[in-house]
């Protein structure tokens, strides 16, 4: 019976048959696509084209980032991906916002304002040039800005202020406006405030050529933006002779692929549990900053029972923001009280103009006769607002308050039922968009409030005589709307940036821009 | 989701006739796994040591006590409790998708096996087309007209497999079909419906009990990848693929959160696999004859 | 002959059409717009009725299937809404990544499946063979992003012996290519592997109860001997059925793994294809599927004749 050794050999031998044959396989299966392949792998060596200027160093990035841009055009698709990736490293505008999300110069020198605040005199730098050779000059500012009525994405409204802009010499432009707007310079600071160069406007989807440091040496839709150095740039060089953002759809991919050293950064990481590992890691560094983002739960007045002012109150003493931040961002986030993020210059602390207190939240509803209600909320199928709802649900559940929830598939369902019909009661979104408290004027906007007081001083803020005026009225629209909360601003979302200790100059406070790459290097 | 099964296992011993009279001990483990989700399940409406959608932070992230025996997730949820009241979703899960597998994809195998030559080709063309068109798109599309939710997606994925049912059912039919009784049948002037159900369904009815426990564990595995991708249980309906989904970026501060749904999820596939197994074994006609 | 070849053209058209006007249909009852999703929450109606309009999405839903079956006809899918670029171009680049991704995960299932189904069997009743069984029913019982995670635990994040995710096209860098490839192939094929080793060892099982094989073995023949000469041809056609089948469903069935890998492939571009409302691709990447996986089903149908001489009248 000597069978079973018969047997034990012979399978070997095959197995090893079977891997030479797998081997072989995939060998052929790989030249045979490597054909295929050719016109969509533009070198990735890294090599910066020989560049000869004075020690420009040859450091590389890779960063991993969130949602991918849908394309290249900003001017036709929303989306905070496409500017965060663009503004200020490849299109640069007059000026633009640091890490404080203040103004500050950029292909503006400086610039003077008339006393009756219509008139914006800018002195442009000289001897800029778009990446692909063209000058850029006083025309391209007409040009641009004449452009922006025809953009259909990020608002083109916001500076709908503009007249008319005159091109006084190549290096001095003049932005004539109907009536004065405190928010201009902001407005041209963000993607609206993009230079383009006129010879390249046909195909913005898939070519950007700005006047910035980097040029788009390829985008791999939804998987890669790899970005170069432009040799012509006419600012200080940037250290990175090349960078790469990569796109990750859920929130373990990317800190997983700087563990095994794939990616040096990771920014705007939604995996806010893993800060203590990384912190603990003394090859890592953390660093926490603000976004721009506003994270609202909104209570459509239009529909009862949200337009009794009482129960929008009661519902927001009801839920405790301060377990939501906790689940949601491991308490790193800013509770928040107003739809004002911490770095706007009219922010004050509201987080405890209503505490968690469900007695009131009771005594609310009571005296509004909803004692016991039960009410329809709209939640985007995203993990935080999957999070937030299951919160909320059961926080309302203890003051007699049934909350249904209803799953919709984000962007597309909840655009369209939520958004664009405002068909909600409850709804819950993060809103990355810079300022916008003013889309609170709007009685059309999904928020469906319309409250004539708040849309006088928003119009009123926005011409006031200078900063402090400005932002005292704007104090005001804080008041009125945290009173009245069409909306309970639950918190400002952190900004975690994990990054091998080699890695310096990425701002952690996000402006709701721009990843300025401008000043990072990584001297691995 | 992509197990599709047509050929169910086989544990019986090849000379063993007689011994099969003994407990089969494949359908045995199968029968105890599955008994214990469906235990928990009818369990669950009745008790719960906690309601497994009370969020309480305060609580969060605690490991295994006495209190709280499998600890809290990041919400300060019981996992017990949810995992109890997770098997709900589970088998909701599991049987509509083998349900409306069932329904569409039994008929059409009876019409194609019993049927002329052009019946048979159109319909396993028809089948083609259903096997080849991704039950994730129909699982998309039904999410976003009738809102996400697992019963949706199932009814997708029930769509999706039918074709292995049809195909099962065809193939038993065709076995039938050429039979002395059916030809009996047939002769005497019997309906077609009569055929069917009084001679085809029982003698396929042991197959498609086996492809039903089969498409069972796909199913629930289903639940789980579409948690993954956002489009399983919406919250707050307690369901294991959503636990997973929710605690994988725990995997490195707190492991547990991903061993108890996965170890349910795992444990529930595999008693319906060897159910499926152990069924074969039993009710395989042509074992019959064989032994 | 010819006429078989025709009538099997003709069906493969027609299967095509039909799924062209399911897919149409279901898309146009699909709830969500392109434009709106393309331009968010920052922009007016105004704008988006203005974006339909470009896209030509508020002519009749007839014009526009009659147009998209047009453009098929001269091997033209269209340009997709979103990425203005050729749909032809995305679904050509996701299909390799997937095609390679899939068919070297097939082969390590393969590799995996045929010895240990045929242990399984031969050991039938004994330890081994109770052991090898129970591995393939957990493997085929763990979630597939569960796996996938841990490998990537295991052999990214801990040992830092391959990268984490992503991929690296074959011509940039064939080691490179190798690397990425490894762990999302691993991660599919094991859990294939596990599937189609329990049809093997049931079809091996099958074989030895057969007559011819009790009669190779009386000739002398040890059971392994009379399996390898006799048995293996005849249980490969229920396998080839059950590999057939899942390789048509990894290409969209994959994408969970596509996703924990950060793998470019067609099931991952077919779900942001759907989130985008990107009709025109979503068209397009379905056609294709279709198209694959009934060519799929040709090549095992005649793959049977090829092993199977008696099937080759009677199909």
């Amino acid at each position: 019976m000597s069978k079973p050794t018969s047997a034990a050999v012979r399978p070997a031998r095959r197995l090893r048959i079977a891997a030479g044959t797998l081997l072989a396989g995939i060998a052929l299966l790989a030249a045979a696509c490597s054909a295929g392949a050719g016109d969509n792998a533009g070198g990735t060596d890294g090599s910066n084209n020989g560049s000869t200027s004075g020690g420009a160093s040859n450091q590389t990035l890779q960063v991993g980032l969130g949602a991918a841009p849908a394309n290249l055009d900003m001017t036709q698709t929303a989306g905070a991906a496409i500017p965060q990736a663009l503004m200020y490293n490849v299109y640069e505008g007059l000026v633009k916002l640091d890490g404080k999300a203040a103004v500050q110069p950029l292909l503006a020198k400086s610039w003077t304002i008339s006393s009756d605040r219509l008139t914006y005199d800018f002195q442009l730098q000289s001897g800029v040039k778009f990446s692909n050779g063209d000058p850029f000059t006083a025309s391209n500012v007409k040009f641009s800005l004449d452009r922006v009525p025809k953009w259909k994405a990020n608002t083109p409204t916001y500076l709908a202020a503009i007249k008319s802009v005159d091109a006084v010499s190549d290096t001095e432009v003049k932005i004539n406006l109907k009536e004065p707007d405190n928010n201009l310079l902001f407005w041209l600071a963000g993607p609206l405030g993009a230079m383009f160069d006129p010879n390249e406007v046909s195909n913005l989807a898939t070519t950007a050529i700005g006047t910035g440091p980097y040029v788009v040496d390829r985008y791999n839709t939804n998987e890669s933006l790899i970005l170069k150095r432009n040799d012509k740039y006419w600012g200080t060089e940037p250290k990175l002779s090349q960078v790469t953002l990569r796109y990750y759809a859920d929130a373990n991919a990317p800190v997983n692929a700087l563990r095994s050293g794939d990616i040096d950064a990771v920014y705007e990481s939604q995996a806010a549990d893993q800060v203590k590992q990384f912190q603990s890691d003394d090859r890592y560094k953390v660093e926490i900053g603000t976004t721009q983002g506003i994270t609202v739960m909104s209570m459509n007045p239009g529909k009862a029972p949200f337009n009794d002012k009482r129960v929008r109150q009661a519902i927001v003493y009801g839920v405790d923001r301060k377990a939501i931040d906790t689940a949601v961002t491991e308490g790193l986030g800013k509770v928040l009280g107003a739809p004002v993020p911490p770095t706007d210059p009219w922010y004050s602390d509201l987080a405890d103009k209503y505490p968690y207190d469900p007695a009131k939240a009771k005594q609310l509803l009571a005296a509004a006769g909803k004692s016991k209600v039960t009410v329809d909320f709209n939640v985007p199928n995203l993990p935080y607002c999957q999070t937030i709802a299951q919160i909320v649900k059961s926080d309302l559940s203890k003051v007699g308050v049934t909350v249904n929830l209803h799953t919709q598939e984000f962007p597309a369902v909840w655009l369209d039922k939520t958004f664009t019909q405002k068909d909600y009661q409850l709804t819950v979104i993060n809103h990355v968009e810079s300022r916008n408290i003013f889309n609170y004027g709007d009685p059309d906007y999904y928020w469906n409030y319309n409250n004539p007081k708040v849309q006088k001083l928003l119009s009123r803020a926005a011409a006031a005589p200078g900063d402090k005026p400005y932002a005292d009225d704007m104090k005001q629209v804080v008041d009125v709307l945290a009173d009245d909360v069409p909306g309970d601003w639950l918190y400002n979302a952190p900004n975690i940036v994990f990054a091998k200790k080699s890695v310096t100059g990425i701002s952690a406070n996000d402006n709701g821009v721009s990843l300025d790459l401008t000043g990072v290097s990584n001297p691995s | 989701m992509t197990a599709v099964s047509l050929l169910p296992d086989n544990q019986s011993g090849t000379d063993s006739g007689p011994v099969r009279r003994r407990a089969n001990p494949t359908l045995v483990a199968g029968a105890v796994l599955v008994g214990l989700v469906v235990l928990a399940c009818v369990v669950s409406f009745f008790w719960l040591p906690y309601d497994p959608t009370a969020v309480d932070v305060t609580i969060r992230l605690r490991g295994p006590s006495g209190l709280h025996w499998l600890g809290t997730d990041s919400f300060g949820h019981d996992i017990a409790s949810v995992i109890i009241a997770g098997s709900r979703t589970t088998l909701l899960v599991g049987v509509v998708a083998v349900a409306v597998a069932a329904v569409i994809g039994v008929p059409i195998g009876i019409v194609a096996g019993s049927s002329g030559y052009r019946a048979d080709t159109w319909l396993m063309r028809w089948n083609d087309i259903m096997q080849a068109f991704p039950a994730l798109l129909l699982a998309i599309t039904f999410g976003a007209i009738w809102g996400g939710s697992a019963v949706t997606a199932m009814f997708a994925l029930g769509i999706g497999t039918a074709p292995a049912f049809a195909r099962v059912t065809r193939s038993g039919t065709l076995q039938v079909m050429s039979r002395e009784y059916i030809l009996a049948a047939r002769a005497s002037g019997r309906g077609w419906w009569f055929t069917a159900v009084r001679h085809i369904l029982p003698n396929v009815g042991g197959v498609l009990i086996v492809q039903a426990s089969v498409n069972f564990a796909v199913a629930v595995l289903a639940e789980a990848a579409l948690s993954y991708l956002g489009l399983g249980t919406p919250a707050p309906t307690p369901s294991w693929g959503r636990m997973l989904q929710e605690s994988q970026t725990y995997v490195f501060s707190d492991p547990l959160l991903i061993v108890w749904p996965g170890c349910a999820i795992a444990l529930t596939v595999l008693g319906f696999n060897l159910l499926g197994d152990g069924l074969r074994d039993v009710l395989d006609p042509r074992l019959e004859r064989e032994g | 002959m010819a006429i078989r070849l025709i009538r099997r053209a003709a069906l493969f058209v027609l299967t095509l059409l039909v799924a062209s006007i399911v897919v149409f249909g279901l898309l146009a009852i699909l709830p969500g717009d392109v434009a709106r999703t393309m331009l968010g929450v920052d922009a007016t109606p105004q704008a988006v009725a203005a974006l339909r309009n470009e896209m030509g999405l508020d002519r009749p839903l007839v014009v526009r299937y009659l147009e998209w079956v047009g453009g098929m006809l001269h091997g033209d899918l269209g340009t997709s809404y979103v990425t203005h670029q050729p749909v032809a171009a995305a679904v050509s680049d996701h299909l390799q990544v997937s095609l390679i991704l899939v068919i070297s995960a097939m082969i390590i299932a393969i590799c995996v499946a045929l010895p240990v189904g045929v242990f399984a069997a031969y050991g039938q009743g004994r330890i081994s063979g109770a052991v090898l069984s129970a591995l393939s029913q957990l493997a085929v019982a763990v979630p597939g992003f569960l796996a996938g995670l841990l490998l990537v635990i295991v052999f990214a994040v801990t040992l830092h012996w391959l990268p984490a995710s992503g991929w690296v096209a074959p011509i940039e860098g064939f080691g490179d290519f190798l690397r990425h490839l490894l762990l999302p192939a691993l991660s599919l094929g094991l859990i294939q592997g596990a599937i189609l080793s329990r049809y093997v060892r049931s079809a091996v099982l099958d074989i030895m109860r057969e007559d011819f094989m009790r009669t190779a073995r009386s000739k002398g023949l040890t059971p392994f001997r009379a399996l390898i000469r006799h048995g293996l041809r005849n249980a490969l056609i229920p396998v080839l059925t059950i590999t057939g089948i899942e390789l048509a469903a990894l290409f969209v069935g994959a994408i969970v793994i596509e996703s924990v890998f950060v793998v470019p492939g067609i099931g991952s571009l077919l779900v942001q294809s759907v989130q985008n409302r990107d009709l025109i691709q979503i068209q397009g990447i379905v056609m294709v599927i279709v198209a694959i996986v009934l060519v799929i089903n040709l090549l095992v149908d005649l793959l049977y004749a090829v092993i199977d001489p008696r099937l080759r009248t009677s199909r």
